[in-house]
């Protein structure tokens, strides 16, 4: 899951990043776009992100996006 | 401004609140959305919410002396109601962005200190634990006040800051004029302190011309995300639907963000008919449409009005696309130009009519004359901005200081009966922006055509992100304070980001010393978590660079032009090669 998390991301921010460096709040993924990562990552992962159970600051990185995965996702 | 009488302000507060109470007493006139999940609205008629809010204001214990209360609150009731309670009150309060996203708390606390202490204050109402940690730092009282969903907003702020004691007194300020209502800080950021007061006066002449051209009714609502530190949020879609005694409900940026179709949710059940939106927000509710799970009936709405960024023709014929099948012609698509210096509206698009367009090929512009830099627009047409508001006046010159001929663009002044009288400072109000016949420069570039106004462009190199204004200069020197950084080589500018309909920050910064790709990288996180904490926006763009990177101009100055232009010629070089790889795997 952790690879699938990393190639969305690189594909939202078209650079690499390290697992555990701020996205959202750095700038580098701005908050318009938080919303397109969570369409990817419940399309690439075959779930369903509820998104009103999270916040823009739970995807703020690669380890916090797997942390907000594992604690809201519906398979 | 001058010459004007003013009203003594206990009269002043009390005709608000009769006008208020009398138009609304026991029907609801504000609603607000603490929390979508909770599914619970907080309504307020215009008894409850004089009622509510005198009784927060009494839970803060002010002094009779503290007179300018900053709010420092992520959207809640507490925020509203403190707002409307301290004018009712006779103080002066004034918003301060909550930040929007994780912060680094350290560096955000302390740089709030160095802000907060300089500002002409006397009180600071925020959530309590942040009260705590900020309270040894200040040279005023600072309370806290609890809101729903406090522990989670202040979680970041969990570890107590260790604030050297202030030492020194509070900022020594000029006298506000006795009818003053509140302060706005132009842009939404507290690092360019530029200060605006609202008085009674003001936000009358502003409210009722507003009230002339769009005609509400007893059938009218209005429904918004809009933070309200922005004139938009707080003076369209607050203060508006409070004057003219309909009803408006509230729910948080963040919210909108993540579930853009709760806008219409909010609309069609609470019968929204008008609303303000930033130019961004037309092209993202559009691009979502394929992910709503329904369809809507916003048919009722009469008036989607872009504001606060340059108008896109291309936004604004995705969005009536996008929604047509739910009722949204494009009618009631308008535009309105506003700034927080005017209150708030200086023009508006005429309700039920289609707003004129006019092809790029028919405006004589003289941007290099002006050494402007208009919007590299992809749109082949202009957007009306509609015409002035009653007794509005508004004048495009050119670099001679003359006026314009029709479809001539130049910099567009204004005289109002709303305009500020300058930004508010220790020195009083700074007439810094005034031409000497009392007319007020905008910064902002446009022209006239058949009586209508279009803006589109910017004197200044400000950057419009998302509807708030960010001022290179700031970046620059903010930038310029990262460890790594060669002093005086950074330059920041705008990245027109094509998709989302608005703007990003990019920033250029060279390194000191010998250049090294880790080095850099650390340098740019830094960069990034400064201006986060500073101005509480976040830069898209960081890139930390070997000397000698920055473009100069022959007479040697930095250029910011030519080094957006390189640093945009770099990043689509890079865009073609990450595309090329992915393709490729």
């Amino acid at each position: 899951m952790r690879e699938v998390v990393r190639d969305v991301v690189t594909e939202i921010t078209r650079q690499k990043v390290r697992d555990d460096e701020l996205l959202v709040s750095s700038g580098i993924i701005d908050s318009l776009r938080v919303l397109k990562l969570i369409s990817r990552l419940d399309d690439q992962l075959q779930i369903h992100i509820p998104t009103d159970q999270v916040q823009p600051e739970d995807f703020d990185s690669v380890d916090l996006i797997l942390e907000t995965i594992e604690r809201v996702a519906i398979s | 401004m001058e010459g004007r009488e003013q009203l003594p302000a206990e009269l002043c507060m009390r005709k608000w609140a009769h006008r208020v109470l009398g138009l609304s007493a026991d029907r609801p006139i504000l609603r607000i959305v603490a929390s979508p999940m909770a599914a619970e609205v907080d309504e307020y008629t215009g008894a409850d919410l004089v009622t509510a809010a005198n009784a927060l204001v009494a839970d803060q214990l002010l002094t009779e002396d503290s007179q300018i209360v900053l709010l420092l609150l992520p959207h809640s009731p507490e925020l509203f109601l403190l707002h409307l309670g301290l004018v009712l009150n006779g103080k002066v309060p004034a918003i301060l962005p909550w930040p929007t996203t994780r912060v680094d708390a350290e560096k955000y606390q302390r740089n709030l200190l160095y802000q907060l202490s300089s500002l002409p204050a006397h009180h600071l109402i925020t959530l309590p634990r942040l009260a705590e940690n900020l309270r040894p730092g200040l040279p005023y009282p600072v309370s806290g006040c609890s809101t729903p969903r406090a522990a989670q907003f202040e979680r970041v702020f969990r570890e107590r800051l260790d604030a050297e004691a202030c030492n020194h007194r509070d900022v020594p300020h000029p006298g506000l004029p006795s009818d003053t209502l509140f302060l706005q800080f132009s842009g939404g950021t507290t690092g360019t302190q530029k200060c605006i007061v609202v008085t009674e006066a003001m936000l009358e002449a502003q409210l009722t011309r507003l009230a002339i051209v769009l005609r509400p009714s007893k059938d009218d609502g209005v429904a918004s995300w809009l933070p309200m530190y922005h004139d938009m949020g707080l003076i369209a879609c607050l203060w508006f639907p409070l004057w003219a005694g309909i009803p408006s409900i509230q729910f948080a940026a963040n919210d909108w963000l993540l579930r853009p179709e709760l806008l219409f949710e909010f609309m069609e059940q609470y019968g929204g008919t008008m609303c303000w939106l930033p130019n961004f927000a037309f092209s993202y509710l559009a691009q979502r449409r394929g992910s709503m799970q329904r369809g809507y009936s916003l048919d009722r709405v009469r008036a989607w009005i872009n504001c606060s960024e340059p108008v896109r023709s291309k936004s604004m014929i995705s969005f009536a696309h996008a929604f047509a099948d739910c009722g949204v012609s494009r009618e009631c698509l308008h535009a309105s130009y506003a700034m927080a210096e005017n209150v708030f509206a200086v023009t508006q698009t005429d309700l039920g009519k289609l707003p004129r367009q006019i092809a790029r090929s028919r405006v004589q512009d003289s941007v290099i004359r002006l050494n402007a830099n208009a919007f590299e627009l992809i749109d082949d047409v202009y957007f009306s901005s509609g015409r002035c508001l009653p007794e509005m006046r508004t004048r495009v010159v050119g670099a001679d200081g003359s006026e314009c001929a029709e479809r001539e663009a130049g910099e567009i002044q204004l005289s109002t009966p709303c305009l500020f009288q300058g930004y508010w400072s220790q020195e009083g109000f700074r007439r810094d922006g005034f031409a000497s016949d009392g007319w007020y420069s905008t910064g902002d570039y446009g022209f006239f055509s058949d009586g209508e106004l279009y803006v589109i462009g910017r004197m200044k190199d400000i950057i419009i992100v998302g509807g708030q204004n960010v001022f290179p200069e700031d970046l620059e020197v903010i930038a310029g304070r990262a460890a790594g950084v060669y002093p005086g080589r950074v330059v920041a500018f705008a990245v027109d980001d094509e998709e989302a309909g608005t703007q990003t920050i990019g920033v250029v910064a060279e390194m000191a010393g010998e250049f090294d790709p880790d080095g850099a990288r650390a340098v740019e996180c830094e960069i990034r978590n400064l201006i986060k904490a500073s101005l509480a926006v976040a830069a898209r763009y960081v890139r930390v660079v070997p000397q000698r990177w920055i473009v100069k101009s022959t007479a040697g100055k930095i250029s910011r032009k030519d080094t957006r232009a390189r640093f945009l010629a770099e990043e689509n070089s890079k865009l073609i090669e990450t595309v090329a790889d992915q393709r490729e795997s």
